[in-house]
């Protein structure tokens, strides 16, 4: 599974790039940062690791609830 | 003189070899052994004029031209005419143009390539003995089609005439339509072998400028060897080539194209066919026939209506039937749901393999009835109806229900015949998508078939325009057709600057 | 940059969707109850002034790309950082809306078919959207705006013979509260969802227009679109149904039974469900990679939208493997989250705004050529 999705993401990967007009080297850099980001987030989920969900300002809350009370 | 500055003009291109010698015997000896060597059709008529004699020759290509009109009214007024022993040149073939030759068309040059230009596509060259130029004189005359009605596109009501295969008929055709100084017809040549005559209408002050220079451009971009229908000329210049939707419109109806032109679309007619081309295309007008606006407007609207429903029918119904039956069988209501069950229930086959080798059935049946003579093709039609649909229903290889969802499919899709083409690959794709997903798989081709006709344009203009204006004045000419007298305006992206049709005293006349 | 520009009436069709879109199915303030329509027109007017703050700071665009517009009004760095949280509030939003819909058909319609291959699925079509960019979009909505109004609405006209008025009584029974924390949700999602739409202002904005005539329109058409529905399930279902189930407009229409033929009809509702899902999806994400280029400093957004699109399958599937899991994950971001994205950062941004065009006005009036 881990490898049919790594696999997927190349596969995407080159054939985009390939479609490209031009590679200006931060493109390139930037676009195949994310994508293997987003492959990394996928194998993640895939093997079943629980991520926890971010909870954003939840410290924020946590400490004004603490400030309330 | 006129022709005579145009023919010296170009002289200091053309290589000397290429150019007329004084000499007739040389000039005809250069054509026998070069330009039309091996060509036995080009006929060489030599005769004398009257006192002082000189020795003249007709060219001409045979049954490219009409015979009794060479022999009236350049032959004979040549033979008995006599040319005065002082001219010479240049002052001796104007002569022979402004005083002999009785004829509308005719044209003085130099070279030989001229000549050869004229010979093949129907004109009468004249030589004459001790000149360097020689006239081209028009005499085209071949054997055309007469006048009748289109097969593909047949009327209960309106106008019998189609397109012929000749180009001057054609545009005389539209011409008669539009009895207008505004309407503009201008030619071109395309292909480099065939040199095949291109016309370009459309009618000034409508048309945008931008769109007939759009037009003219991409035109004179094409670079190929033939052009042999308007099929190939719509390949080079249409938008978004790898689309099955059609982004130009052709017909074989004059009354047609002059209600396209008349909107502020732009014709282009080719000698050679009797399908004109008009742009831009919209989606909207696969569904309009011109028999809509002849027809009461109520009418009319509801063969629009039924023209959209049927190319919904043509393209979904076997992907709603196989998503129903395999993924959704609880959303059939129940008593069908039970025929449905029992109908197929010695089938040996999945639907899947069912509805695609039904459908592939029908595209040969189909196709054997279109490319097989008439006769044998109505035998193909019987054979698919009795044979295979009764006898594949007996043998339990297809279902009935199935039968029905083919035959809907096919009578709807000949119902939108513009079509009818691009429906067949829809219809594939959805049967596809609903099979791996279901309802939702058929969704998500319906979504992909709208992003892509949203995406799409036709010179310059969204393919969906007139169905995404969301006014009443917009959709006028939709779905639905309104009175005559209730379409003001024009279509708004055809005709920006002009837009009124209707004059608003016949528009209070009406009321 | 291309110089994108939406017609008035297809902006308004594609906000209309955008907020109608995947909301309709789900129980809408449930807090309030048999008192929702109030909770609805508590938020409309809660909503009403926000909407106009996006609405201006659309206009303040001037029509300019986002990435021209906001560093002119908030200041090179500043904007950046706005444009990072936009983008991660987008990207979040359209992970939510995949969860949503891919949730939804497991739950009603094809509970074998992993959520997975569904999502795969929404992630093609968006993918291949959002390439095309707003303009296509926007024909796309104001096409399927007319499809999905016939559906939705011939569903309530067949659904009017089960209403039953009597549900509404007795009104505010159990206070205000309720119905303002109602309205307090119906807010978050989804009426001030529409703050992606700053993201688009330039495409909704023209010389003569300005992005009010879109948006408010919009807004209030689906708003009431939206009060209306609520409405009717709750005089169809009973305020108990409406509150215990997950998806109660669906429901509702369920109890659609004409002459033994017309039954089912909440497939032909899914139907309308997954095409308002697919551009609410498609709007996020295209927001989403257009504030991420302006953060990382490229003008054209398409070469993100690859790697954006495809993280929302796990994405969705993070915040959401079941609905229950979804309420959870929903309560624990939204709350604060959403309030500092959807009124905090546009009245901020609103402010600052206001007062460096002022200064720039006066800069350009002190000039003789000045306009």
């Amino acid at each position: 599974m881990v490898i049919l999705i790594i696999f997927g993401y190349v596969v995407v990967g080159g054939v985009e790039l390939l479609l490209w007009k031009e590679r200006p080297w931060q493109k390139v850099l930037v676009y195949l940062l994310l994508l293997s980001a987003a492959a990394t987030f996928s194998v993640l989920l895939a093997i079943d690791v629980r991520l926890p969900v971010p909870e954003p300002l939840g410290t924020l809350r946590n400490w004004l609830q603490k400030l309330w009370q | 003189m006129f022709f005579w500055k145009r023919a010296k003009g170009e002289q200091p291109k053309t290589r000397d070899l290429d150019r007329l010698s004084t000499s007739l015997e040389t000039n005809l000896k250069w054509l026998r052994s070069n330009l039309f060597a091996d060509d036995d059709t080009i006929v060489y008529r030599r005769f004398k004029t009257k006192e002082p004699t000189r020795q003249c020759v007709l060219i001409h290509a045979n049954n490219m031209t009409k015979h009794e009109f060479l022999s009236d009214y350049i032959v004979r007024p040549l033979m008995i005419s006599s040319l005065p022993r002082e001219l010479h040149g240049q002052r001796l073939i104007q002569h022979i143009t402004e005083q002999v030759i009785q004829s509308d068309g005719a044209t003085v040059f130099s070279s030989y390539e001229k000549l050869a230009e004229g010979v093949v596509a129907g004109a009468g060259a004249v030589l004459v003995e001790g000149c360097n130029l020689g006239i081209s004189v028009d005499a085209q005359g071949w054997e055309k089609r007469s006048v009748t009605e289109p097969q593909t596109e047949s009327v209960v009501r309106g106008p019998r005439q189609g397109f012929t295969e000749d180009l001057g008929v054609n545009v005389s055709l539209v011409r008669r339509k539009i009895l207008s100084p505004e309407l503009k017809v201008r030619m071109m040549d395309v292909g480099l072998q065939t040199r095949t005559k291109v016309a370009i209408m459309y009618v000034e002050g409508i048309a945008p400028k931008e769109l007939v220079d759009e037009v003219f451009q991409r035109i004179e971009r094409i670079e190929t060897d033939a052009i042999l229908e308007s099929g190939y000329i719509e390949e080079f210049i249409r938008d978004s080539p790898n689309c099955p939707f059609p982004t130009i419109g052709h017909t074989e109806r004059p009354d047609r194209v002059a209600g396209k032109i008349l909107e502020g679309r732009v014709a282009v007619l080719v000698d050679g066919t009797p399908f004109a081309l008009t742009m831009p295309f919209l989606f909207v007008e696969a569904f309009q026939a011109n028999e809509d606006y002849f027809h009461h407007w109520m009418v009319a609207s509801f063969h629009r209506t039924l023209r959209y429903i049927s190319f919904f029918l043509t393209t979904s119904t076997p992907g709603l039937y196989l998503a129903l039956v395999t993924h959704h069988p609880q959303l059939i209501p129940m008593s069908l749901s039970i025929s449905i069950a029992a109908a197929r229930k010695n089938v040996p086959f999945p639907a899947m393999v069912e509805v695609i080798a039904m459908g592939l059935v029908f595209e040969i049946l189909r196709e054997g009835g279109v490319r097989l003579p008439k006769p044998v093709g109505q035998a193909i039609s019987i054979v698919g109806a009795i044979v295979l649909g009764e006898a594949a229903v007996g043998a339990s290889l297809v279902s009935a229900p199935m039968i029905i969802v083919v035959g809907v499919t096919g009578v709807a899709g000949f119902v939108v015949s513009k079509l009818n083409d691009t429906a067949v690959l829809i219809r594939i794709l959805l049967v596809f998508t609903s099979a791996v997903l279901g309802l939702y798989g058929f969704l998500f081709g319906i979504m992909g078939i709208m992003v892509q006709l949203a995406s799409m344009e036709s010179f310059g203009i969204p393919y969906l325009s007139s169905l995404t204006s969301l006014t009443i004045q917009g959709s006028k000419d939709t779905v639905i057709r309104l009175p005559w007298w209730r379409m003001v305006l024009r279509p708004r992206h055809l005709a920006p600057k002009n837009r009124e049709r209707l004059h608003r005293q016949s528009r209070s006349k009406t009321k | 940059m291309m110089n994108e520009s939406v017609p008035e009436r297809q902006g308004i069709a594609l906000v209309f969707l955008f907020i109608v879109g995947d909301s309709f199915v789900f129980g809408l303030a449930r807090w309030a109850g048999r008192d929702l329509w109030l909770s609805f027109l508590v938020a409309i007017v809660l909503a009403s002034p926000l909407i106009l703050v996006y609405g201006r700071l659309g206009s303040l665009m001037h029509g300019q790309p986002f990435s021209e517009a906001l560093p002119r009004l908030l200041g090179k760095w500043p904007s950046r950082l706005v444009a990072l949280t936009y983008s991660a509030y987008a990207w979040r939003l359209g992970c939510f809306v995949t969860g949503d819909i891919t949730n939804f058909v497991q739950a009603v319609s094809l509970p074998d078919t992993p959520q997975v291959v569904m999502a795969f699925g929404y992630a093609i079509l968006v993918l291949w959207a959002v390439k095309e960019g707003i303009e296509v979009l926007a024909r796309f909505s104001s096409v399927m705006i007319i499809v999905v109004l016939l559906i939705l609405l011939t569903a309530l006209g067949l659904a009017m013979t089960e209403v039953n008025l009597q549900e509404f009584l007795p009104i505010m029974y159990d206070g205000f509260w309720p119905v303002l924390q109602g309205a307090f949700q119906i807010l978050d999602f989804p009426l001030l969802e529409t703050v992606l739409f700053i993201g688009l202002a330039n495409a909704l904005t023209t010389k003569k227009r300005s992005a009010y005539k879109v948006l408010i329109p919009g807004f209030l058409l689906a708003a009431f679109f939206l009060m209306l529905f609520a409405s009717a399930s709750v005089a169809i279902l009973g305020e108990e149904a409406y509150m215990t189930s997950y998806f109660p407009v669906f429901m509702s229409t369920a109890r659609i039974d004409i002459a033994l033929f017309l039954t089912r009809l909440e497939a032909v509702v899914g139907v309308t469900f997954a095409i308002g899902t697919f551009l609410k999806i498609s709007v996020c994400l295209l927001v989403a990679s257009k504030t991420l280029a302006h953060t990382l400093g490229f003008s054209d957004y398409r070469f993100l939208v690859t790697p954006l699109v495809l993280s929302i399958i796990p994405g969705s599937q993070w915040f959401a493997k079941s609905i229950m899991e979804m309420e959870q994950s929903a309560t624990k971001i939204v709350g604060f989250t959403d309030v500092v994205v959807q009124v905090a950062l546009p009245l901020v941004m609103w402010i600052v705004a206001e007062i460096r065009m002022s200064k720039e006005r006066k800069n350009k009036a002190g000039k003789p050529s000045g306009i």
